[in-house]
């Protein structure tokens, strides 16, 4: 009976006319009918609303970096200028792994249409961002740096960089990884943020959309932090804020033909001079007490010639392992190159 | 990918470092190994599958493989993860839901696979087997009711060609089909069935006609078929993730229409099917070996014996350096293998029985060799090697005997004379 009325005032015959009549629950047609124009136009609006959201939330700029894998030793070179990176097993950075995944998880529940994810450094890093592009982003932007520049690239010439490309790709959301495992350094977000004049939500372990602004959870030391940011935005990814997806056989073959843009830092006017120098690397002493395993430390010193300021890198790396008990968990990925 | 599985377990309290010193009593870091790197010669996009396998290996496989043995458990849903990956049906058509992948990414994956589990690994690759079957043997009708569930290991299959009277004279099988109307009516067993009793679809090898080859078809036929039932499980010394048994064919009628081929086609696909399973399951040792090398490394560099680490000691690195160059020259073997069966030359057939031969006698004395190289502690079942051991031990036998292989070689090599 109620179809049958609808119908009558939105088919056809909508400009046949009818008289008023009553329903059984003592309502007239024409009021309904005028409820129901309203309910459709609202949701109309809704919808274009959503479209016009979906214009501006277009991009989403996914940091990605090239490190040592995880699971290597690493070793100090006889030099002590550095760590060996030669005939290294290198992957994905695990933050970045998960800024990713956040950025695909957007792109899926379409708050964003475009993922693109970046990495600055030789022609090696064009791999990290193959399994980015597997992983669910859409095109890759690889901005060459190579030999004595990628060796003093630093977060402040990163976020340089990627506060121009998220300039130049008109790019709504900025989200890297909260920092790398390599350096731990934590400051590339934090610059992106400052240099772009955005709104940073760190250490994020929960991204919501509120309407056109961004609910962000961030994990600090006291708890659990809610803010409200607004867009535009840069987020950098903590642990907990989700578990990266495994790259499918078809995903890797479509990886194949997505496109990869090659960029210069010249291209987007970004000055690379470093003004860190790293003095030293050592080895950490075995079975020190204070064993912080991967942790950097550094000191500020004065120097007369040369720079203003030189920071002291002193990393301490790991001791080797001893066996305690059975080894029940073998990892068994090679991590050879 | 591991590592945010990994540490997503750790405490909230969240210092990185902090976290990271509790991952390092879990796992062992490895220095650089470069020569036994099973990455080296493949392409970018062949890293690409081999980093995924081994991410899922070490993810999913690899923490519940002693549990998975001890257990007897078959992990139906790990395998139904690995076939959302595209695990399920690597080298079938993607049209009816496959990967389409060509032999070589086959064997990377499941080497790299296998360093999680074995028997799981050598059970997809069962599975793998009985869905190209039907893929490349199969009509349309076929292709397209069976394939698309075998690829996403919605419904598993397990591969029938052994019987209690006929091992390595496949030829001489004596299962009956005889064919009544639209149906063939079956009668007879096969033995040694792995996934038995638990997997959906059977691919059976069986007599239509006369004696010898010539006189073999393959049918398909599906679990809850009138007819069909199964002894009881077999108890392994490995291979325990996956259920063994008799398959018992008592006037089981199947239709015409299951049948794959020709009458009288059905050796030869049994063969074809073979030859690419033979790869897969030396390349299920390699992964096995690999892991039992990687394994006996680590414990040489951290046992310490007369005043010194084990990896100090002449004799051991001369073993380990033989182990490492058996694990490589079974790998070159393996992939050549790959590479001729894709192409389809003429010499495929003998490298197959030749990788399948040379990889897991080899393999099989690399991961024995480590073992040894544990001491005492290899003999637990604490420790992974053990299971390395006694998984590979079985690829020896099945999918042809070494010695079959050796008939095979010999053949090819005296058909001139």
């Amino acid at each position: 009976f109620w179809s049958s009325r609808c119908l009558i005032g939105f088919g056809p015959g909508r400009f046949r006319y009818t008289p008023p009549t009553t329903t059984f629950t003592g309502i007239t047609v024409k009021p309904v009918r005028l409820v129901l124009r309203l309910v459709l136009k609202s949701l109309d609006e809704c919808s274009r609303s959503a479209e016009k959201k979906s214009e501006n939330m277009a991009r989403v700029l996914v940091g990605v970096k090239r490190v040592i894998d995880y699971a290597v030793k690493i070793r100090v070179k006889p030099d002590r200028t550095g760590v060996v990176t030669d005939g290294v097993k290198h992957s994905m950075n695990p933050f970045c792994e998960i800024a990713v995944e956040e950025a695909v998880k957007l792109k899926e529940k379409k708050i964003v249409k475009e993922v693109v994810a970046v990495s600055c450094g030789p022609q090696q890093v064009q791999e990290t961002i193959r399994t980015a592009l597997a992983m669910g982003a859409d095109r890759g932007i690889h901005v060459e740096v190579s030999g004595k520049e990628y060796e003093s690239l630093g977060p402040l010439q990163v976020s340089k960089i990627m506060a121009a490309l998220a300039k130049k790709e008109e790019a709504k959301i900025v989200i890297l990884g909260k920092q790398a495992i390599d350096d731990d350094c934590n400051q590339t977000g934090q610059m992106t943020a400052a240099l772009l004049d955005w709104p940073q939500g760190t250490f994020a372990s929960e991204v919501t959309v509120d309407g056109d602004k961004l609910k962000v959870v961030r994990e600090i030391d006291g708890g659990l932090e809610t803010i409200k940011i607004s867009l535009p935005a840069v987020l950098t990814a903590d642990l907990r804020l989700n578990t990266p997806r495994y790259a499918t056989l078809p995903n890797i073959m479509k990886a194949k033909k997505k496109k990869i843009a090659n960029v210069k830092p010249g291209d987007l006017g970004v000055d690379l001079t470093s003004r860190v120098e790293v003095l030293r690397s050592q080895q950490g002493a075995t079975g020190s007490s204070d064993a912080r395993e991967g942790a950097v430390l550094g000191r500020w010193t004065n120097r007369r010639n040369g720079p203003n300021w030189a920071f002291e890198t002193v990393a301490f790396l790991a001791p080797i392992p001893m066996a305690t008990g059975p080894i029940q968990n073998h990892d068994p990925r090679p991590c050879c190159v | 990918m591991a590592l945010a599985g990994k540490l997503a377990k750790v405490s909230r309290l969240g210092s990185y470092i902090r976290s990271r010193s509790l991952i390092f009593n879990r796992i062992q870091r490895r220095g650089i190994a470069a020569c036994i790197d099973p990455s080296i010669g493949l392409s970018d996009e062949q890293k690409e599958f081999q980093k995924v396998a081994f991410d899922f290996a070490a993810n999913e496989m690899a923490p519940h493989m002693a549990e998975w043995d001890q257990k007897e458990i078959f992990p139906v849903e790990t395998m139904r993860k690995a076939a959302q990956l595209g695990f399920g049906g690597i080298y079938v058509q993607p049209d009816v839901g496959g990967s389409g992948l060509s032999r070589l990414d086959t064997s990377v994956i499941f080497e790299a696979l296998s360093t999680g589990c074995v028997s799981t690994t050598a059970y997809i690759s069962i599975h793998n087997m009985c869905a190209w079957m039907i893929d490349t043997f199969g009509n349309p009708e076929q292709r397209e009711k069976y394939c698309p569930e075998l690829c996403a290991m919605d419904k598993l299959a397990s591969y029938c060609l052994t019987e209690p009277g006929s091992g390595s004279d496949a030829a001489s099988l004596m299962t009956t089909a005889r064919l009544e109307g639209d149906h063939y009516v079956l009668n007879g067993s096969k033995a040694f069935i792995s996934g038995g009793g638990e997997t959906d679809v059977y691919v059976v090898m069986c007599r239509t006609g006369g004696q010898g080859a010539k006189g073999i078809s393959c049918l398909v036929v599906e679990k809850g078929t009138l007819g069909l039932s199964f002894g009881k499980k077999e108890m392994k010394i490995g291979w325990n993730s996956q259920p063994t048994c008799a398959v018992i064919f008592e006037d089981c009628a199947v239709p015409v229409s299951n049948r794959l081929g020709k009458e009288g086609q059905g050796f030869n696909i049994a063969m074809k099917g073979l030859n690419g399973g033979r790869i897969n399951i030396a390349s299920c040792s390699l992964g096995a070996a690999h892991a039992s090398v990687q394994l006996a490394r680590d414990h040489l560099m951290v046992r310490k014996q007369f005043g010194e680490a084990l990896s100090n000691n002449q004799f051991l690195q001369f073993k380990l350096a033989e182990m490492a160059t058996k694990l490589v020259a079974s790998r070159l073997l393996v992939r050549q293998a790959a590479v001729a069966l894709q192409e389809g030359r003429p010499d495929a057939v003998s490298l197959c029985s030749m990788a399948k031969l040379f990889a897991t006698d080899e393999c099989f004395q690399v991961c024995n060799q480590a073992l040894q190289m544990h001491g005492g502690y290899g003999y637990l079942k604490d420790y992974a090697v053990q299971q390395f051991v006694r998984d590979i031990r079985v690829h020896q036998i099945l999918e042809g005997t070494n010695e079959v292989m050796r008939m095979i070689i010999a053949r090819n090599l005296l058909m001139d004379s």
